[in-house]
């Protein structure tokens, strides 16, 4: 136990935290260079692509400091608050981290919450300044930030580059001589923690588990003791860059447990594995059932692939339990899911792999929070779905959930990012110079406003200096309205949305005019309108398409034009038909991007 | 039977619509059309002797002095042979219109000028800065008919917001006594500084409505006045159709010379870069080889710009299968009165043609990916 060294690494995205990795990997030589893909730990397309772990995993390597070795295991984090849960998991399964953090941005939000979680888990932080090849880097500032803010001593501050390689040694020096190795009653009955899991075809599930005391062999029988549910461990043993087979693994160990099991939901991240016969007396502490903060509809583009879509999402769901949807149907847009999402970027995500590995088109409807509504007879409902809002008439109150929000910025920037919360309904609750020229400012804010256009317009008002955290603070009294938007004097249920009352007059008008620009003309007037109940509140007009003609076509343009119109008419397809206005795609989420 | 097109990348200024390839700067004149004859020589046995039609298109063509004009037509003429039956076609500005010019095109055989009026109005003109004014058009046409150019054709620009009298400018343009107009909607193409200041709503064009009544006041004018509406922006006097922008329409082989210049043949599209400090190097080109899906939405789309249609029997002949869904497809435009079927061809009505690229699109064959 005392060779053992488990250890997560702390990064803002894109402050070098996979080149770091890949470093240690090619240094402890766990994996060949000739195998070192660009970012091994990340092996989704998407987060490849995105540049950020969504999914955690884990890998270990052998390393030998002053004539002893070391087993040390990586617990990758994801890197986005949506996975916030996920991060606290792996984090608690780790005595040491490290903190990276880009010498030349300093340290970001997602990184002080993520560190505070660290901390308050009592691991060892360790300090790296990356990317200290680059000219700009300013390690005395950015010292100046972390001694502050971890009051760790100067010279425990390491300088490294995962570009050239400078410093990697001695991260892995300080890995083994500062991280403690694990502690725990190796003949005490198991527990372990389940802090990952993924699904593979073949196998079906496989568990990504930490033992903090006792010890699983092959063929133990098992339970997991927040889902009640048994299991034979079929097959256990380490992740290297492969899953390694082993007999029985111990206390301290990190390992992968497979056993039979074929539905993502039934692993929960946080549970605790022990021995059916022998088990302990205590589970581990910190275990939630993580909740969708984020409702919205999916829909197939073409109504025949209604199935296929369900089929689609039954099996994503076994890869992603955090992943919810049970079936609605739409006056708009006939028969969907309507799904729940841990936050913005997974909802993104769940659409894009359903287009990439299911090849499924679909069209996501305007999201929205979970809103707690009390009734004057029947008592609380909770809606996920701004059309299952009861009649006002029948309502007492609505609440809707509030979040914290954390944002460092430059201190230039301070009046915009305060006055944009402001307007997204968010009260003041802190404000703290980190150093002369970084702020953090707290807010407290109804999570819907996160939801509308929040991340752009942070980003576009700070010059993109700006970084952004927040946490759930529970429910609290709103005045929402559910404002309707009709097309054709439909109204088209698939792009109502519940907001509040202050807001409806605006954000009818900048829906309107958005959804103007998205609806191609048609050979008639399409009319928009925004309504509270019976009360238009916005207009918009498209214009009637009365020509539509190439006036020069000759030799040169032939193939141009007709790859352009084959283009529209693709695009067409795409569409959905409600009543006769043709909708596309990108038109109901149009209120996401307002400008 | 096939065509030929060589571009002439000078002009005296930059048109501020224009999105043709290009150079003002005269310096290049000489590696062009050293370039060109190159490109001549090693690219003749692409086409099928006899040539039908030879167009200089541009650019600017009328900027060749006579002597550089003479040096590449001999240098086609040593390559394709000569025959009086040949279309031979040059794009002309109004400014270059001179006696010296014209004698000198008459002598080389230019048996049909393309003259770049574009408008008869002199503030429309200006709005649209050209180089050159209503004088120099009615001034050049004269000279040019004086001297024997028989079969003349002009372009008129339209929907450009600045229209105040149309109908009387109609008039004008049939004084001149020509015998093909090319009639085009202002067209803002990405990239132009008319498309900048557009975009900066510095300048607006007509509405659709406006447009449409344009459209339809020329079509009616012209068409009484004994010009046939042959293809959507063209009309010609019985017989002038143009043979060689024909070959477009009914995709006939073409070789296309010069840097942007696009050719066609086989089932298959090049086009040379647009480039001519490259082109004077060594030419660079793309090529695309045209799949039978490609083949038939080309054929939609060109059949359709042309009065005399789709030629149903043909096109069935080649695709069963798409032409027959086609032609469901076409059923609800002809109820609409958008299209016409008759003795084996589809083709659009007046009002058609005014949609004609929503109509096109929907008649593709667009393959389930
Ligand atoms: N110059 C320099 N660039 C680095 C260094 N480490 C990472 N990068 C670059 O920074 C970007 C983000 O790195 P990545 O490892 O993907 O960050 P992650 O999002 O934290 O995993 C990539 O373009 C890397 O190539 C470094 O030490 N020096
Ligand atoms: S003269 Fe013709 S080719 Fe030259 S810029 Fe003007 S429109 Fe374009």
């Amino acid at each position: 136990m005392e060779n053992i060294r488990n250890f997560c690494i702390i990064a803002h995205i894109d402050h070098g935290k996979s080149t770091l990795a890949d470093r240690l990997l090619q240094t402890t030589g766990t994996v060949s260079d000739r195998d070192l893909q660009e970012q091994t730990l990340d092996d989704m397309d998407i987060e490849r692509e995105r540049g950020i772990t969504i999914k955690s995993h884990a890998i270990q390597m052998n390393h030998s400091e002053g004539g002893k070795d070391y087993v040390l295991n990586l617990i990758d984090t994801p890197g986005h608050v949506d996975f916030s849960y996920e991060v606290s998991r792996s984090i608690a399964a780790c005595e040491g981290a490290l903190l990276i953090v880009d010498a030349t941005q300093g340290i970001q939000a997602q990184t002080i919450s993520n560190l505070y979680l660290a901390i308050e888990n009592d691991l060892e932080i360790i300090p790296v300044l990356n990317k200290m090849d680059l000219p700009s880097a300013m390690p005395e500032e950015v010292k100046d930030q972390i001694e502050e803010l971890i009051g760790c001593d100067r010279e425990d501050i390491l300088e490294a580059s995962g570009k050239t390689g400078y410093g990697v040694d001695s991260v892995l020096t300080a890995i083994i001589n500062r991280v403690p190795a694990p502690t725990g009653d190796k003949d005490a009955p198991l527990r372990a923690m389940i802090f990952d899991s993924v699904f593979n075809p073949f196998r079906g599930i496989i568990a990504y588990f930490r033992i903090f005391s006792g010890s699983i062999a092959k063929n133990n029988k098992v339970k997991f003791m927040n889902t009640g549910k048994e299991y034979i461990a079929d097959e256990i043993g380490v992740l290297r860059m492969k899953p390694e087979k082993r007999n029985s693994l111990h206390t301290g160990d990190v390992g992968y447990i497979i056993s039979g099991i074929k539905q993502a939901r039934e692993v929960k991240v946080g549970d605790t594995i022990t021995h059916l016969h022998r088990p302990t007396p205590q589970a581990i502490q910190g275990f939630e059932d993580v909740k969708p903060m984020v409702f919205a509809g999916i829909y197939p583009v073409d109504t025949d692939e209604y199935e296929e879509l369900r089929d689609s999402m039954e099996k994503l769901q076994l890869n992603d339990a955090s992943l919810t949807f049970e079936p609605e149907s739409s006056a708009a847009l006939g028969f969907g899911f309507r799904c729940g999402f841990l936050g913005m970027l997974h909802m993104e995500i769940i659409q894009e792999r359903l287009e990439r590995e299911f090849d499924m088109t679909v069209i996501t409807t305007v999201p929205n929070v979970s809103y707690k509504a009390y009734t004057k007879k029947t008592g609380l409902i909770e809606v996920h779905n701004p059309s299952d809002l009861p009649e006002p008439t029948l309502l007492d109150s609505v609440e809707e959930p509030y979040i914290n929000a954390q944002i460092i910025t430059k201190s230039d920037f301070i009046g915009q990012v305060m006055s944009l919360c402001i307007e997204k309904r968010g009260v003041l609750k802190n404000q703290v110079y980190l150093t002369t020229n970084r702020v953090e400012i707290t807010f407290e804010m109804p999570l819907a406003e996160i939801v509308f256009d929040f991340y752009d317009r942070l980003k576009s008002v700070s010059k993109g200096y700006a970084s952004f955290d927040y946490s759930p603070i529970g429910y609290k009294q709103s005045d929402l309205v559910k404002m309707d938007i009709l097309l054709n004097g439909d109204q088209v249920d698939a792009l109502s949305a519940l907001i509040h009352k202050d807001n409806a007059y605006s954000l009818g008008k900048k829906i309107c005019e958005k959804l103007r620009q998205l609806i191609p003309r048609q050979q008639f007037d399409i009319a928009i309108q925004a309504a509270l109940g019976a009360k238009i509140i916005s207009r918009e007009t498209v214009k009637a398409l009365r020509k539509d003609v190439t006036a020069k076509c000759y030799g040169g343009d032939i193939s141009r034009k007709r790859k352009l119109l084959e283009k529209q008419k693709k695009g067409k397809k795409k569409m959905r038909q409600i009543g006769n206005v043709e909708v596309p795609q990108s038109a109901f989420l149009a209120v996401l991007k307002l400008d | 039977m096939a065509g030929l097109y060589i571009h002439i990348p000078f002009c005296h200024k930059a048109c501020p619509y224009c999105d043709f390839y290009f150079l003002t700067n005269q310096k290049w004149k000489a590696p062009f059309i050293e370039a060109l004859e190159g490109e001549i020589h090693d690219r003749a046995e692409e086409l099928e002797i006899p040539i039908e039609s030879i167009y200089f298109g541009g650019g600017t063509p009328s900027m060749l002095v006579p002597e550089e004009m003479a040096r590449i037509l001999e240098c086609i003429e040593g390559h394709f042979g000569r025959s009086n039956e040949i279309e031979l076609t040059i794009e002309a500005n109004p400014e270059d219109l001179s006696e010296k010019n014209l004698e000198s095109w008459k002598q080389c055989g230019i048996n049909r000028l393309s003259i770049g009026v574009q408008t008869l109005n002199e503030e429309k003109l200006k709005g649209l800065g050209r180089n050159h004014k209503v004088q120099d058009s009615i001034e050049g046409l004269e000279r040019a008919q004086r001297l024997g150019f028989g079969n003349i054709s002009v372009d008129l620009i339209f929907a450009t917001g600045d229209e105040k009298d149309l109908d009387s400018e109609l008039d004008d343009y049939l004084r001149l006594d020509v015998q093909h107009i090319s009639a085009y909607g202002l067209t803002v193409e990405e990239g132009t500084p008319l498309a900048r200041l557009v975009g900066k709503g510095r300048k607006t064009l007509v509405e659709d409505d406006e447009y449409r009544r344009q459209f339809l006041l020329i079509h009616e004018k012209l068409e009484s006045a004994g010009f046939g509406h042959y293809e959507i922006s063209n009309y010609a006097k019985d017989g002038f159709e143009s043979r060689h922008n024909s070959s477009y329409w009914n995709r006939k082989a073409y070789l296309g010379l010069g840097p942007s210049a696009h050719s066609y043949r086989n089932n298959s599209r090049r086009w040379n870069e647009s480039n001519l400090p490259n082109y004077c190097k060594q030419i660079q080109f793309e090529e695309e080889a045209l799949s039978a899906r490609d083949q038939f939405n080309e054929a939609i789309m060109t059949g359709l710009r042309q009065k005399r249609g789709v030629d149903l029997a043909e096109l069935s002949e080649r695709f069963p299968a798409a032409t027959k869904s086609m032609i469901e497809q076409s059923e609800g435009f002809i109820q609409d009165n958008l299209m016409e079927k008759n003795d084996n061809f589809l083709r659009l009505s007046l009002e058609g043609m005014l949609m004609s690229d929503h109509i096109c699109s929907e008649l593709f064959w667009i393959d389930e990916d």
